[in-house]
């Protein structure tokens, strides 16, 4: 995490590698007795302030015209710190590929090897995050429209109509649904992270990217949830995978079935997503050694393992290493690299 | 190259000219007289055109009379104006003369002088003016550059009447000696990067430059493995288009095509004929690119992938037709893909390669005769065969990229086959971000696309009338060109 | 120029390896796929018979398109224990992999209407199988559905689709896919599915072939997650998708007076609301549309067609919702509406929520005054 490197992202970009890590952690989201409905939208709008306020730290120390929270408090080494980072993103990655990997075991079945297809997929990312940021970022908004018109054929050629019945008031029975689902998401924030390293490379409009995402993400994020819960509600259940479903509703006169297109866009967005987090985990390495490599071969390992293991991203253990995470890397540091920020500042005007 | 001075002696420096040349069989002398003073007139063989040299040098020296003239004079007769060439220089080193008459100049000896005097006479047999047969159109000029540097050079400033365009020299090729002519407009250009161009043009290392693509390598300055950031054309009207646009043409004296730098993906929809057709048909006409770009790029991996891996996705009557079609054909899917598309390459390899009296016969022989026995025989399905004609034909729409669409094409029926959709996705992307990555010059090769620019991307999915972009734009105001790089 | 070297080698032998691995798995060649069209589910001693129909379209050497019509499908016949075992049978007596993905239909005999329909559901809810397919009840046994030979055609899966449509879109049945049976058994509500009827058409001579035959709705099933089946008439299902709101248009035969009248309702809306009165709930329900006619006695008047299609959508309610009253079920989704309107109230009912739904009150209105003549 030098600071000296060139910034070359805009916060649109930045916004949207944030979208797409989150919208690809909605795409493997499987939770058994899975229920969409008002208490995950509430969830999803509280989660979204409580991150809106998580997110003051970064934002202000990017506005302040800092680079690089590791450094700025621990100096140029910081390895601990930035090791801490490598570690967080290696382990969200190798799950990502992981949890892809599950659903493409459980929905493709005849397409490949599990272990093959993560090793497929953490090669493209790796060659991918070879790029460097900038293509990623290029590549992500290009990604982020095939979403977007997928998104929108298949909400067109959808054979199921809206049942409103289907939207119900929250009442204190679903306080634990959306105590769970509040917890999920927050957990999953780990743009907060993402942005403390990669505020690094953005040019201007910190603050822009942060909440031109969380409003980009609320937006996305909750009609997909409206979608699901007006045209498919329980039937959720039973698919899995609740984005996935809203595709295997769909079908015209020229593709029959949408859920092999659905993995297409999905593939493409894993492979975005391993590449951002490799090009992170990498960034903790020395420039000479062949960061890239190890960090996609370590990401393989952890994908092995959380594959073998059978975890998901709503395990406890994962909610804690998750949200942990989120808080430590992507508020508390920047705070404190924020303040020491201050203090340098102050120091010098004396 | 050879830093000795001009002998004074005529028979040393001939003989000293002589050595440097080994005694090649085409370098000429003419000894002759003038005033008293022995001249001897050195040109290489096929060089210079012997009519021009006549009246441009011999005669106004016939002519020249002096009484008890001294060598001197006969020089500064032919520096005074005496030869009517329009491009003379004066000559100090063997060296010198040698690179000279490696040019095409006649080098002027005159015995007791120990300087030698070069007239351009040029006059080597070139191919004329033709059409540019690699980028035809309909409505533009039916002019192509030339493969005389000059004629080129020529034929761009034709178009662009204006003191501003400035065409700047480069010799590269250790052997060739290729004169390289950097083109661009003086303040439209950045500064950055005509000097990293011409830094680049000067760190030429190979002996020969043959071909544009001895060129490119040096001119592309970063990144991009696959798709290129400089793109080559045979027309003049799209040179000037591009310089226009603050970009930078290499023209290559021998090649008949320019290099330009930076390209963007986007150019490659774009045709001369967009200009000339009604806007709203050019924009359709883009719009069909587009489509069969992709169409030639994806359409025989989809087609294996759905038929393989994921056949709910087809339409029931394309299933059906599908399933009975290959059930009488011997081979796997894949490799009857596989098959097809490769016999295709050859056939187009065939047809480029042979004399286009042939090459035509070969495309009948290839379409019709062996298409129609597979298919009759049963070794390959109709089905097939369809997707491989929209296929190749959609390649022809874009011929620039017609390399990356045939590899891309490969590697998806590869993908495709093993992996379904999940291989073409793995491909598309790592090719997506292969794109994106690539720039030139620090102008992203996916601009203005990504990263988006709004005001020029009107012009990539519509074709804007000139009334509205009486300017146009330049590169350098796309989005995402590093500040402080391009023009540095 | 090493490192590229380096790299290339890498890449090659990483997908050199996967294609390798990828090789050990199994690829189908679509020729080597059956693909199946409907399947009719019978019973069968210890277990069930199962009838495939599949497509044969032999070697495609005629030329010209190929579809599913009478020249190429065929009816096979399975049986195991479960589904799962008919499936395997298909795929021992064809050779091939069985592809469900374009199944437009599922018939069950309803010899086996007893049987609880998830069991059924449970094989077919899988990602390969289209969500939007149809499942259906028939008379006698689904085999003689699926491989009848009628008068016009064989009972193909496409023409046994578009009798159930035909009849959804006259509104004598309810909409019977996949998700809506599940989602409905889900919510504990009861749902109507189709009951298709093989027989003989009128007016023909006794030794009438098998070729005479035809296939239509002429009546439901409500069935419920706990067993209960009640057959249902035209009218009571007609009735029933006026009060689920599931029906956009409708047709009508009415009587004013002596006489009958031919009406189309169109733009059909159902404006819905749900009250305690009394701690009961009342389901106050509005219809509104618009009534074309489509022939008429001589001299009726404008307000009288529409009275009396007020009149006999009225009527089709009343008996949808005696039906319902009688099966003891949640047929109009009230105890859904009694969520979103009145969550205390179905909060406090807990797990008594579907009697208290069953008990409810309801009060139409109906508003036909949009009259296109």
């Amino acid at each position: 995490m030098s600071g000296g490197q060139k910034r070359r992202i805009s916060a649109p970009q930045l916004m949207t590698l944030f979208l797409l890590a989150r919208i690809m952690h909605a795409m493997i989201f499987r939770e058994s007795g899975f229920r969409s409905g008002t208490p995950m939208m509430l969830a999803l709008i509280c989660s979204t302030a409580v991150e809106a306020v998580l997110a003051i730290p970064a934002v202000m120390y990017f506005s302040c015209g800092g680079s690089d929270p590791a450094a700025e408090l621990f100096g140029r080494g910081a390895v601990w710190l930035r090791a801490a980072y490598s570690l967080y993103f290696t382990v969200i990655c190798g799950a990502t590929v992981a949890l892809f990997t599950g659903f493409l075991e459980s929905e493709f079945p005849d397409i490949t090897r599990p272990l093959t297809a993560m090793a497929l997929i953490l090669l493209a990312a790796y060659i991918s995050a070879g790029g460097g940021i900038e293509g990623l970022a290029r590549a992500g908004t290009v990604v982020f429209w095939l979403f977007a018109v997928l998104f929108a054929a298949m909400a067109w050629v959808n054979e199921g109509g809206f049942d409103w019945l289907n939207v119900t008031p929250m009442t204190r029975g679903d306080l634990p649904d959306f105590v769970r689902y509040f917890a999920e998401d927050i957990s999953s924030s780990w743009w907060l992270p993402m942005f403390c390293v990669l505020g690094a490379y953005l040019r201007n409009g910190g603050a822009r990217a942060a909440y031109g995402y969380l409003a980009l993400k609320l937006i996305t994020v909750g009609t997909l949830i409206l979608l699901v819960t007006l045209v498919l509600w329980r039937y959720v259940d039973v698919l899995g995978y609740p984005i996935f479903a809203l595709g295997a509703y769909a079908r015209n006169d020229f593709i029959q079935r949408f859920d092999a297109i659905n993995m297409f866009v999905w593939t493409v967005n894993c492979v975005a997503a391993a590449g951002v987090y490799i090009f992170i985990s990498a960034r903790a390495l020395p420039e000479k050694t062949s960061g890239r490599a190890v960090m996609a071969l370590a990401a393989g390992v952890c994908a092995l393992i959380v594959y073998r293991s059978g975890l998901e991203f709503d395990n406890a253990g994962f909610l804690v290493f998750k949200a942990a995470g989120v808080l430590l890397l992507g508020t508390v540091v920047p705070l404190a690299a924020l303040i020491v920020k201050k203090r340098s500042e102050r120091c010098k005007g004396i | 190259m050879d830093g000795r001075r001009v002998p004074a002696r005529l028979p040393a420096a001939l003989s000293d000219l002589n050595e440097i040349f080994g005694g090649s069989a085409d370098l000429n002398t003419v000894k002759f007289e003038v005033s008293g003073i022995r001249c001897a007139v050195a040109t290489l063989e096929g060089m210079v055109k012997s009519a021009d040299l006549s009246k441009m040098l011999f005669e106004p020296l016939m002519a020249y009379k002096k009484r008890n003239a001294a060598p001197k004079d006969v020089y500064m007769f032919l520096c005074d104006g005496g030869a009517f060439s329009t491009e003379k220089h004066a000559v100090m080193t063997l060296g010198d003369a040698a690179q000279k008459l490696c040019a095409g100049f006649a080098v002027v000896f005159i015995d007791g002088c120990p300087r030698a005097y070069a007239v351009s006479a040029q006059g080597f047999a070139t191919r004329s003016v033709s059409e540019p047969d690699s980028e035809p159109n309909v409505k533009g000029t039916r002019e192509a550059l030339s493969d005389s540097l000059r004629t080129s050079m020529s034929l761009i400033r034709r178009r662009i009447r204006d003191p501003r365009l400035r065409f700047e020299i480069v010799r590269a090729g250790k052997l060739s000696s290729t004169e390289l002519c950097m083109v661009y407009i003086d303040g439209k250009t950045p500064e950055g990067l005509r000097r990293k161009t011409k830094r680049g043009l000067e760190k030429i290392r190979t002996e020969l430059i043959l071909t544009s693509g001895s060129v490119i390598p040096y001119m592309a300055h970063s990144g991009g493995k696959f798709f290129s950031g400089v793109s080559t054309t045979e027309r003049p009207d799209v040179v000037c288009s591009k310089v226009s646009e603050g970009r930078i043409a290499v023209l290559i004296d021998g090649v008949p095509f320019a290099a330009v730098c930076p390209a963007l993906f986007i150019e490659n929809f774009q045709t001369v004929d967009d200009a000339a057709d009604r806007p709203y048909y050019a924009t359709y006409l883009r719009w069909i690119r587009f489509f069969a770009f992709f169409l030639s790029s994806l359409l025989p991996g989809l087609y294996v992938a759905a038929a393989i891996h994921h056949p709910e996705v087809l339409s029931r009557s394309l299933l059906l037709n599908l399933l009975a079609s290959e059930e009488r054909t011997p081979y796997p899917l894949m490799a009857e893909m596989l098959i097809v598309t490769v016999m295709f390459e050859i056939l187009r390899e065939a047809g480029i390669r042979l004399p286009r009296a042939i090459g035509g016969a070969v495309s009948i022989v290839g379409g019709l005769v062996i298409g129609d026995a597979a298919v009759t025989s049963g070794l390959i399905s109709a089905p097939l065969l369809i997707i491989i004609g929209i296929t190749a034909t959609g390649a022809f729409c874009v011929p620039s990229l017609n390399p990356q669409m045939t590899l891309l094409r490969l590697g998806n029926i590869l993908a495709g086959g093993f992996f379904g959709f999940f291989g073409i996705a793995l491909l598309c992307t790592v090719t997506l971000v292969g794109a994106c990555t690539a720039d030139s010059f620090s102008v992203p090769y996916t601009a203005p696309i990504t990263p988006l620019t709004v005001r020029a991307i009107k012009d990539v999915f519509v074709r804007i009338s000139p009334k509205h972009r009486p300017n146009g734009g330049t590169v350098e105001e796309l989005n995402g060109v590093s500040e402080g790089e391009s023009a540095e | 120029m090493q490192r590229y070297i380096k790299r290339l080698v890498l890449i090659i032998s990483a997908v050199a390896a996967s294609v390798l691995l990828s090789a050990c798995g199994p690829i189908t060649e679509v020729q080597r796929r059956v693909v199946v069209h409907a399947v009719g589910i019978d019973e069968h001693p210890g277990g069930y018979e199962v009838s495939y129909q599949i497509f044969s379209g032999g070697d495609g050497s005629s030329g010209g398109p190929v579809d599913a019509s009478e020249s190429t499908v065929v009816t096979l016949l399975a049986q195991g224990r479960s589904l799962y075992e008919t499936e395997e049978s298909l795929r021992l007596q064809t050779g091939k992999e069985v592809f469900l993905g374009d199944t437009e239909l599922i018939v069950i005999s309803e010899d086996l209407k007893d049987e609880p329909l998830d069991s059924f559901l449970e094989y077919f809810r899988r990602s390969d199988v289209y969500l939007g397919t149809n499942v259906v009840y028939c008379r006698g046994k689904a085999k003689d559905t699926i491989g009848a030979k009628l008068n016009q055609n064989s009972a193909t899966a496409i023409l046994l689709r578009g009798v159930i449509e035909s009849a959804a879109e006259a509104g004598r049945a309810c909409s019977s896919r996949i998700i809506a049976i599940s989602n409905a058994l889900e919510a504990d509500e009861a749902i109507a599915l189709p009951i298709l009827t093989l027989e003989k058409e009128d007016g023909e001579d006794e030794d009438q072939s098998l070729t005479d035959l035809t296939v239509g709705v002429f009546g439901s099933l409500l069935v419920s997650g706990d067993g209960k089946r009640v057959e249902l008439d035209e009218n009571e299902v007609m009735g029933i998708r006026l009060l689920r709101a599931d029906a956009a248009e409708m047709s009508l035969e009415i009587g004013i007076g002596e006489k009958t009248a031919g009406v189309r309702l169109e733009e059909l809306r159902l404006a819905r609301r749900v009250e305690i009165r009394g701690g009961r709930p009342v389901l106050k329900l509005t219809i509104g549309g618009q009534c074309s006619v489509m022939y008429r006695p001589p001299e009726t008047e404008e307000g009288e067609i529409i009275e009396a299609a007020e009149r006999q959508v009225l009527a089709l309610c009343e008996s949808a919702y005696r039906a319902a009253r009688d099966s003891g079920e949640d047929v109009f989704s009230v105890g859904r509406m009694l969520r979103k309107y009145e969550p205390e109230f179905a909060e406090a009912a807990g797990k008594g929520l579907k009697e208290a739904a069953n008990g409810a009150e309801i009060e139409v209105l109906c508003d036909l005054s949009k009259y296109s003549p």
